[in-house]
């Protein structure tokens, strides 16, 4: 038997869910620290790798820090799509759910093929 | 009184819907809602708190990627980043960001429900722990970038030396 889903429960919810909630975890322990450490402190004064060319790329030559930045990165797409696609419910746009939440975890998947090659291309320790 | 007589029987009849009322299976709500009490504007205002860290995500990772393009290209973009503009986004963002994780943590303790032995172990403790834990991962990130990448650097500049 086949059934339209198209007006029912939205049964992809839980698999969102889990990409939302991962990432809101991920992005509420660690996202703070990045951004007053690397781009409010170091800009003062405080010597952050990140402001610096080689330490930058001999940090983001080993693979647990990639693994650690797509995580985070990728992550923080995924919670924006999930409270976004709400966001604009909320804001008082009913209609076109499929299709906003569509676009929403659309860029999200998009943004994480992006961070993904970022990641992957840049060089590596012996480069 | 007045009563009107339905299907399933004599029903009072209530008075006309107050302006503005709206059937339950007509959803609605005004559009400035969340400006109606501070509990509404504080989760809208946490809600957005997602677009900055994504963007903060999206320009972290164009900083990045300059690594791939040289050092140029890259002190060029650590130079860009201590623009005004910049560190105006970046304090906009640090301060949702903390809205996010304190909500966020916050809440990390009203969700599951934990038990050791026969005893619940209160929404305060684990909401302590994920504190604890944000405070322990802050740190982490600081000494990454404090100490991280220097040996290499070393190396490079005993070479060049």
């Amino acid at each position: 038997m086949t059934t339209s889903h198209d007006q029912g429960p939205d049964r992809t919810e839980p698999f969102w869910w889990g990409l939302f909630a991962a990432g809101g975890g991920l992005t509420a322990l660690f996202a703070p620290a990045h951004i007053l450490f690397q781009h409010l402190l170091g800009p003062g004064g405080l010597p952050a790798a990140t402001a610096n060319y080689q330490r930058t790329r001999a940090l983001t030559a080993n693979p647990l820090v990639r693994l650690y930045l797509f995580a985070l990165t990728s992550l923080s797409f995924f919670h924006w799509a999930h409270r976004f696609r709400y966001y604009v419910m909320d804001f008082g746009v009913l209609g076109a759910r499929r299709a906003i939440a569509a676009l929403c975890y659309g860029s999200a998947i998009l943004g994480a093929l992006g961070a993904a090659r970022t990641l992957i291309r840049l060089p590596g320790r012996d480069e | 009184m007045s009563y009107a007589r339905t299907e399933k029987g004599w029903v009072r009849e209530i008075g006309a819907a107050p302006a503005g009322y709206r059937p339950a299976d007509q959803p609605g709500l005004p559009s400035a809602w969340w400006r109606l009490n501070r509990r509404y504007t504080l989760y809208m205002w946490r809600e957005m708190s997602s677009v900055f860290v994504a963007l903060w995500s999206l320009f972290f990772l164009n900083q990045l990627n300059q690594v791939r393009r040289g050092e140029a290209a890259y002190e060029a973009s650590v130079a860009a980043r201590r623009r005004p503009a910049w560190i105006a986004f970046h304090a906009v963002t640090l301060g949702f960001a903390i809205v996010h994780s304190v909500t966020f943590l916050l809440a990390a303790g009203k969700g599951p429900t934990l038990r050791v032995g026969d005893r619940r172990v209160p929404e305060r403790a684990v909401a302590a722990g994920a504190f604890a834990g944000w405070a322990g991962a802050s740190l982490l990130v600081l000494l990454v970038l404090l100490l991280g990448g220097r040996r290499d650097t070393d190396e490079a500049e005993g070479a060049a030396g």
